[in-house]
């Protein structure tokens, strides 16, 4: 359906019906679950002539230590504020030199699944090695800036508003020096601007030798065990864009795990943004935020941390979505092989349950090693659907010797009635097995649905494009603007969008963090199942305040710009 | 039983391996399963009675898997024909939690119709192997086959509710896992396998949204088989749910013991992890 029409302009609406403040109190609803049959998901390789041809460097093939295995992130992030999502590539390096690999690479959209590589002329030379990273305006000037995780310290790239950027890693108060594997921008303190909670790793020292280590009775590259976990850090964005260390007082020193990645949004329900960790070979963490800057971990407390048996399992990818309709943010995780991946479904803000096996996620993810994940709707039947990567981090493995083999498919799991299914039809591409790491999701040729970009260990980046229904009546997409003075969060991550159908409500976290070493774009996707019926969005901005637009028309990018409840 | 059978390998608290006794339904053998059941077995093993097998199988007991597979592959070296020593082969590489590796072997022993004394428990075997890798309707058509041609045996029934939850078919995983007590009761030496069992069914009366008789099925387990640390991680759980604070944090401390005492890794505590 590539561009069979063009989104001229995105509406905006500034009509506020019914605004309330407090603190949200989501309702349980019907599931978002669809029929189980409906229109099929078709997704196709279109990178040849995309403009997005470059191969990610990761250290060297094959991989010998752990750093090489990680592989590097993507971001998603709108350069100009044109509304097309252009891609940040932080790109990794080698042993022998971390600090001079290639080069991250900046691509902008030019529309119609084409990309322009402008990493010369937007002034970024950055070749340390990288892994995550994301995208937010940090310092208040109304266009998007970078944060970028690295073994070494976080470099800050701020968007001077003319294509170009600065670098303002030194001024910006980040610079953790050890391995920073994921970067996740959030609102934690609701003054306005994104905080940034940084994930990190081990303590890895290229210079010392390998240690031996074995994985099925054979001998492997070294995993984390042996080394020291590095701990977290969480930044207060003090305004301007420089930041201000809170670990320590805000309730985030808890004993250092081997943090991969991080998810920002309500998970309890009280209305502060909390944060959940996921750690590889280790208990998740869940701090949630019980005053402002007053975080208590309580992954064990809440079964987050573990799964049903539990085990604490390596966490890489997240995903957040409302799975069992009750208006509550679950979560997805993506695990090592031998192992599930995890869903653990948010029952009231203070119990996670592991219900993986109930929703037909455990057997098709055992001989898998996953990674990047995300929940969307990508056929528009009105539920949203799973996609995970995968890829081993043995180059020696194959199922004979480790159950699982290197290079592995992609999964693509429909959505169908209460349970999840897995598709192999969904296009050529999905049948080719790959060591993937990162993905990013996003509308990326503004026809309405979902496509997708991978990032694989060593290899080229491959654009997938959606190919669903272009019928207009059966999506919608919804960004927010906040245009209040001094405040940088335009975008509103940290809000939630609800969308009132004939059939149910749909809900959306404009969550910090992203699929694994990367981000999310702050906007809401819904897919329509046909006889949607009236359409009403409710948004939940950070703050508490909610603003309802009803009779919303479908097949649009509809802006909803916060307006304040109207004076009494 | 297995165990009595001779067949206990030393295996931790995992869900290999469990009774069974259920009658199977009457579409309960596809046809790969009746084509195994239907294989002449008719050629005797060469050496079934290697002494070198049972030394590995003792060395198995104590947990010594990787001295056991090599002495089993030199036994399998020296008679290729041995399927004896390539079972017990097969369960000690399946052991070591490679089950890919296992999986052939199995399949080999499955088609090449050589009588041993275990022959007949091969599919159960086969089965745990095939639920690792994720082959849930191949490993429940072996677990099948079990309990059809090992009438007197009760491990597979256990397997069979395992399955039938991954896939949330509660209601056969209600009718397995009720066999499989039922089966084992009265047996002091299976006290673990009906320990297993009543855990499983304390998960799916928990996924039922039966959180009280979750919670007692689990504590019954963990009465009986206090080493049995998901089973203590799944009460404090319930516990959890139902607003018992102080049970939950007992129930917690206990999974903590249990996972020290079988030298597990102890997961960090931290200012929440209060239950």
């Amino acid at each position: 359906m590539r561009v069979a029409w063009r989104l001229g302009a995105t509406t905006s609406l500034i009509l506020a019906t019914g605004c309330g403040e407090g603190s949200p109190a989501p309702k349980p609803s019907a599931p978002s679950a669809a029929a189980p049959s409906g229109p099929p998901i078709r997704l196709r390789d279109a990178t040849r002539g995309s403009g997005l041809e470059m191969t990610v460097t990761s250290g060297a093939t094959p991989s010998t230590r752990i750093l090489e295995v990680k592989g590097g992130g993507l971001v998603l992030i709108d350069v100009d504020r044109d509304g097309l999502v252009d891609l940040f590539v932080p790109n990794g390096a080698t042993l022998e030199d971390p600090e001079q690999g290639p080069g991250a690479r900046l691509f902008r959209n030019e529309g119609g699944l084409r990309f322009r590589d402008v990493t010369a002329e937007s002034g970024i030379n950055h070749r340390r090695w990288s892994f995550g990273g994301a995208a937010g305006d940090l310092d208040g000037n109304g266009f998007e800036d970078l944060v970028i995780a690295c073994y070494g310290p976080e470099v800050v790239l701020l968007n001077r508003g003319d294509g170009t950027f600065e670098d303002a890693s030194a001024r910006s108060g980040l610079g953790d020096p050890g391995w920073t594997t994921s970067i996740a921008l959030g609102d934690l303190d609701l003054d306005g601007d994104l905080d940034a909670f940084a994930t990190n790793y081990v303590g890895f020292d290229p210079s010392k030798p390998p240690m031996e280590a074995r994985f099925k009775g054979i001998a492997v590259l070294a995993g984390p065990r042996g080394y020291d976990a590095a701990p977290d850090r969480v930044y207060e964005n003090l305004g301007d864009g420089t930041f201000r260390d809170r670990t320590a007082d805000a309730g985030f020193a808890v004993a250092p795990a081997f943090g991969l990645n991080a998810a920002i949004a309500d998970f309890s329900g009280d209305g502060r943004p909390d944060v959940y960790v996921g750690n590889d070979s280790q208990p998740n963490h869940l701090f949630v935020q019980t005053a402002p800057w007053t975080f208590e971990e309580r992954g064990l407390a809440s079964g987050a941390a573990i799964n049903f048996e539990g085990a604490a399992q390596a966490t890489m990818g997240l995903a957040i979505a409302d799975v069992d309709g009750n208006g509550r943010p679950d979560l997805f995780s993506t695990n090592f092989s031998s192992d599930t991946n995890t869903l653990h479904l948010n029952l009231d803000g203070r119990i996670f349950d592991d219900r993986t096996a109930a929703y037909g996620l455990a057997a098709p993810s055992r001989s898998s090693l996953g990674w990047a994940t995300g929940f969307f709707d990508l056929d528009h039947d009105g539920a949203e659907d799973l996609l995970v990567v995968n890829g081993h981090v043995y180059p020696q493995a194959t199922v004979e010797s480790m159950d699982s083999p290197y290079r592995q498919r992609p999964q693509v799991f429909r959505r169908a009635g209460t349970r999840f299914e897995e598709e192999l039809e969904v296009g050529d591409w999905a049948r080719e097995p790959h060591v993937d790491r990162s993905a990013v999701f996003a509308d990326l040729d503004e026809d309405g649905d979902i496509d997708l970009v991978i990032s694989e260990l060593n290899g080229p980046l491959r654009l997938i494009a959606n190919d669903a229904d272009p019928d207009p009546a059966r999506w919608l997409r919804v960004r927010l603007r906040d245009p209040r003075q001094g405040i940088s969060n335009r975008a509103g991550i940290g809000a939630v969008v609800s969308l009132e159908t004939s059939r149910g409500t749909l809900r959306r976290w404009l969550s910090g963090g992203g699929p694994f070493q990367s981000n999310l774009r702050p906007e809401a996707h819904f897919g329509l199942p046909s006889g949607a019926g009236p359409l009403t969005i409710e948004v939940l901005w950070p703050d508490g305040l909610r603003q309802r637009i009803e009779d919303v028309r479908p097949g649009q990018v509809l802006e909803v710009v916060r307006a304040e409840p109207a004076a009494e | 039983m297995l165990i009595a059978a001779g067949l206990t390998l030393g295996l931790g608290s995992g869900c290999d391996r469990e009774p069974s006794n259920a009658t199977p339904t009457p579409h309960a053998a596809p046809p790969a399963s009746r084509q195994l059941a239907q294989t002449p077995a008719a050629l005797p093993d060469p050496s079934p009675d290697d002494f070198r097998i049972d030394a590995a199988r003792r060395l198995m007991a104590d947990g010594r898997l990787d001295l056991a597979e090599t002495a089993l592959r030199t036994v399998l070296a020296e008679k290729p024909a041995s399927d004896r020593a390539r079972f017990f082969l097969a369960v000690s590489v399946a052991k070591q939690k490679r089950y890919g590796e296992a999986r052939p072997l199995y399949e080999e022993i499955a088609r090449s119709g050589r009588t041993f004394p275990e022959r007949r428990h091969v599919p159960h075997f086969h089965g745990w192997a095939l639920f690792y890798l994720g082959e849930h309707d191949l490993a429940r058509e072996q677990f099948l086959l079990h309990a059809e041609s090992v009438p007197e045996e009760g491990d597979s029934a256990f397997a069979l509710g395992v399955i039938a939850l991954e896939k949330d078919d509660q209601v056969e995983a209600e009718r397995w896992l009720l066999e499989a007590i039922r089966r084992q009761e009265g047996s002091p030496a299976l006290v673990r396998e009906i320990a297993k069992a009543e855990a499983r069914l304390g998960d799916l009366r928990y996924r039922q949204d039966r959180v009280e008789e979750a919670v007692v099925l689990w504590q019954r387990c963990v009465d009986r088989w206090p080493d049995h640390h998901e089973a203590w991680s799944k009460l404090a759980r319930g516990q959890a749910r139902l607003g018992r604070e102080t049970e939950s944090a007992y129930a917690t401390t206990q999974w903590r013991n249990a996972l020290a005492r079988l030298g597990r890794e102890v997961p960090p505590d931290s200012p929440g992890a209060s239950p």
